[in-house]
């Protein structure tokens, strides 16, 4: 709702996405007076416009149900210098035509002196990204929280950046199920008591866990039968298969449906049984204190007497491309900026005080930005053995959690391995590639190789329901999430080039150190080990002009990465004014009534999926403010 | 997973270009005509191809549906359609075009390729009609279909079974120019409802992504038909 513009306010909160939604509601529950500035647009009046976009779209990315348009009506990309709440899209990191570092078509500019382009993109739009999350709901592993204390003694080559948060598992325990009730996760907690996750005594997740699909039946089975033979090299503890919690609803929830299994958690469930952070900013606007404006761009945050923040400028447009409607301030007790790990440095650095920028003394806002580097392998089941139906049921309901924590951490990073039930659909185009090899006498998936010589066929008829059905029922894949190291000089910072409202466009410098690569080495030792006990062939590919490809640090040739998506760092919380943008509370140590919100303040990746983290984090943050302004 | 999925350069063929389809006539034309529009202000549109080949096309633009229902000629061109259809994809007529079909897809594409490649198509039936006098073993007539020495009708065949199966447009060219390169063929959407009559997904024993008519749970046990069940003329899908 754009509501009257009363410029003052107890609490102004930048970004309407998770963060942002969470705290707004929490605060509007005690009666405080909150707005919200929300740089893109509403959801719209009827969701299935955002279905639709769905089914008509060529590439089914994350982004495309949701706005602003990403082609000019020619087939160009719109130049990010017009448009006024641009983005980075997975089809603008495109390898062709170097699309991802044409400022032309890219809105997030590559520093190059960078390696890669940064992978992962995020959406503009009121719930922000995790519109398109996955809904995985795992907490962070004790270690998580004190990497450097419990492993840096054994490493003789430490990263410098993989710290320990200023909190630990403890004390954030309550509010991991706070979250957890707050966005409905399904769960069993007996399943998820391992590497030294606890719950208080009695605690039970709001709705009974996920369903295993028949990928994740036969992978367990298999590691059971196997038992101690399935691990990694450099770890005692047997693989095993775990229900992963998720804020998928198990059974009706309020008003939303249970999951239907849709297969499309990613980019849109169709019947929003997956929690994304729209559900949470109806219920905020619901308490009757939250304002939200949309299409209104926070561009300065500025800075008043005694540091304290006095006011946020902001500029509004209603076209996508049209021209500024409106510019003016609004003033407020407390300032929540929950952009994104992006965005929100971004601001900060457009913020400019007598002495460098806002919340900068320790000159670490943009450092540090982190994501999952993503491998991904795919495979084969024997065609002499059973099928597991893959294209069925949530994107995901298992994965691998043994490998987030162990020993090897003092040497290389750690990784989780999510179970795919999409087939190959995420690594490569399916169903539709495959179908196009057999229809057409390709093989560029790889399994149309039965025919004279083993090479492609055409098939027709019979034989190519029956070749494909054996095919496509057969397939799956398995992702890791690699646990990227802090490294101050991953960073964001501004480009020279501008956005449609004449505001400077985010530059990302991005690279992976030799830490995270040793992860990757072992995640793909990993993923053949498992290939090989199911007699699973791999299909994986190198996708060799890849921007994002790197060179196996054990000299076993190149690999390709993937962005998870998980926007992470570049205004870490610290110990110390020194070290970190934030404390432990998420406050600004230079500025007392400003705090920041989101993934961006985590000091470490961790092993989990960063979601559930940045709700508890959020929920905490709401407390704090609460008696703040108490 | 991944939140935001990243397929930087996966060789995705959803990735390819997206055409425009624009069509002037008739009631599913401009059911297609509405969809596209929708699409072509998100896609990116490379080069615009018409469903109207030419004026001389437009004798066969009359809306097929309203044709087929009082028009014997019409109902056996659909019928010829069909009968083509089934024996490149394998699928049983009954299933292409079942009894109760409110979504008519078999309209639609038979519009779009008579509209796109009229004098092709011609040749196609024409070809049908020949094969199956000499046999009616679907194996031989198929493969007279797409006896690569008369590739145009080859690779207009192979167009139409990848139109069933995925509920998108292979231009013919495009089809040949991939096999030549070993490459993705660029292809176009036709509509929403295309893509979820795409039949592949049935043949996967699966439903489109993003379109389950399935309950919480389903995808704990074995899908809920057996593969012939969905294709052959008998069984419940």
């Amino acid at each position: 709702m754009i509501g009257p513009k009363n410029s003052h306010y107890d609490v102004v909160i930048v970004g309407s996405g998770i963060a942002g939604a969470l705290v707004a509601k929490r605060l509007g529950l005690t009666g405080k007076r909150v707005l919200i500035l929300e740089a893109g647009a509403s959801v719209p009046p009827n969701f299935n416009d955002y279905m639709k976009r769905f089914y008509s779209a060529a590439a089914k990315v994350p982004e495309v149900p949701y706005t602003p348009e990403i082609f000019a009506a020619g087939g160009e990309f719109f130049d990010p210098a017009v448009v006024n709440a641009g983005r980075p899209t997975v089809l603008t990191l495109s390898r062709f035509q170097n699309t991802w570092m044409d400022p032309k078509k890219t809105y997030c500019i590559p520093d190059p002196k960078g390696a890669f382009p940064f992978a992962s993109t995020y959406d503009r739009v009121a719930g922000g990204t995790s519109n398109h999350w996955l809904g995985t709901c795992l907490r962070n592993v004790p270690n998580d929280f004190q990497m450097r204390t419990v492993y840096q003694s054994k490493s003789g080559d430490w990263p410098p950046g993989l710290v320990d948060w200023p909190i630990n598992y403890e004390g954030l325990n309550k509010w991991y199920g706070d979250a957890e009730h707050e966005i409905g996760v399904s769960a069993d907690v007996k399943e998820q008591e391992y590497l030294g996750i606890t719950f208080p005594p009695g605690y039970k997740y709001p709705m009974p866990g996920i369903p295993s699909s028949k990928v994740d039946q036969l992978l367990d089975r298999t590691f059971r039968a196997k038992n101690t033979e399935v691990r990694m090299e450099d770890d005692d503890h047997p693989l095993s298969v775990k229900q992963t919690p998720a804020a998928r609803n198990s059974q009706p929830n309020g008003n939303r449906r249970a999951c239907a299994g849709n297969t499309n958690c990613i980019p849109i469930c169709p019947i929003q049984a997956k929690y994304d952070p729209t559900i949470t900013l109806n219920e905020a606007g619901d308490t009757g204190h939250v304002d939200i404006w949309y299409r209104t761009v926070a561009s300065e945050i500025v800075v008043g007497e005694n540091g304290r923040i006095a006011a946020i400028k902001y500029i509004q447009y209603r076209e996508d491309q049209g021209p500024p409607t409106d510019t003016g301030s609004v003033t407020a007790k407390v300032f929540v900026i929950a952009a994104n790990a992006i965005e929100t440095p971004r601001l900060l650095l457009m913020s400019k005080t007598r002495n460098g920028t806002v919340a900068n003394g320790s000159k670490m806002v943009g450092k540090n930005l982190m994501d999952h580097p993503y491998y991904v392998a795919w495979a084969l089941l024997p065609e002499s053995g059973e099928q597991v139906w893959p294209y069925r049921g949530p994107l995901i309901t298992s994965g691998i959690e043994v490998c987030r924590d162990g020993q090897f951490r003092s040497n290389r990073a750690a990784f989780r391995i999510d179970i795919g039930n999409e087939g190959w659909n995420f690594p490569a185009g399916d169903p539709y590639a495959t179908t196009v090899d057999f229809i057409n006498n390709l093989n560029i998936n790889g399994p149309n190789n039965l025919g004279t010589g083993r090479k492609a066929e055409a098939l027709f008829g019979d034989a190519l329901v029956k070749r494909l059905n054996s095919v496509l029922t057969r397939q799956f894949r398995l992702g890791f999430l690699v646990e990227q190291t802090p490294d101050d000089s991953n960073c964001v910072t501004l480009a020279k080039e501008r956005d449609g409202l004449g505001l400077p466009r985010p530059q990302i410098r991005y690279d992976l150190s030799a830490y995270t690569k040793r992860g990757f080495v072992a995640a793909k030792r990993t993923a053949d080990k498992i290939f090989n006990t199911l007699n699973a062939k791999q299909y994986t590919y190198l996708i060799k002009d890849n921007p994002c490809t790197f060179d196996a640090p054990d000299g076993s040739g190149p690999m390709n990465f993937f962005g998870a998506g998980h926007i992470v760092g570049t205004c870490r919380m610290g110990h110390t004014k020194g070290d970190s943008v934030v404390d432990s509370e998420l406050r600004s140590w230079e500025h007392p009534n400003l705090y920041i919100a989101g993934s961006s303040v985590f000091p470490t990746v961790a092993t989990a999926n960063p979601t559930l983290t940045i709700a508890a984090l959020c929920l905490r943050l709401a407390e704090r403010i609460r008696r703040d302004l108490a | 997973m991944i939140d935001s999925v990243s397929i930087t350069d996966a060789p995705d063929p959803r990735t390819a270009t997206m055409l425009e389809l624009s069509v002037s006539d008739g009631p599913n034309a401009r059911e297609i005509l509405e969809n596209t529009m929708k699409v072509t202000r998100r896609a990116a549109l490379s080069r615009a191809i018409a469903i109207v080949g030419s004026s001389a096309a437009g004798s066969l633009l009359r809306p097929e549906s309203a044709r087929a229902a009082d028009d014997p000629a019409a109902k056996a061109r659909m019928q010829n359609f069909l009968g083509v259809s089934e024996i490149l994809t394998g699928i049983s007529q009954i299933r292409l075009s079942p009894q109760r079909d409110p979504i008519d897809i078999k309209t639609t594409y038979l519009t779009l390729v008579t509209n796109r490649r009229p004098v092709v198509f011609e040749r196609l039936l024409q070809k049908y009609g020949e094969s199956r006098a000499i046999s009616p073993d679907p194996k031989m007539i198929g493969a007279k279909l797409l006896d690569p020495s008369e590739p145009k009708v080859c690779y207009l065949a192979r167009s139409i079974m990848l139109m069933w199966y995925l509920g998108v447009w292979y231009e013919p060219e495009d089809l040949q120019l991939a096999e030549s390169t070993g490459s993705s063929p660029n292809f176009s959407v036709i509509s929403p409802a295309a893509y979820t009559q795409a039949w592949v997904w049935r043949v996967a024993q699966a439903h489109p992504m993003g379109y389950s008519e399935w309950h919480f749970g389903y995808w704990h046990e074995d899908p809920p038909f057996k593969l012939e069940n969905a294709i052959l003329p008998e069984g419940t899908p």
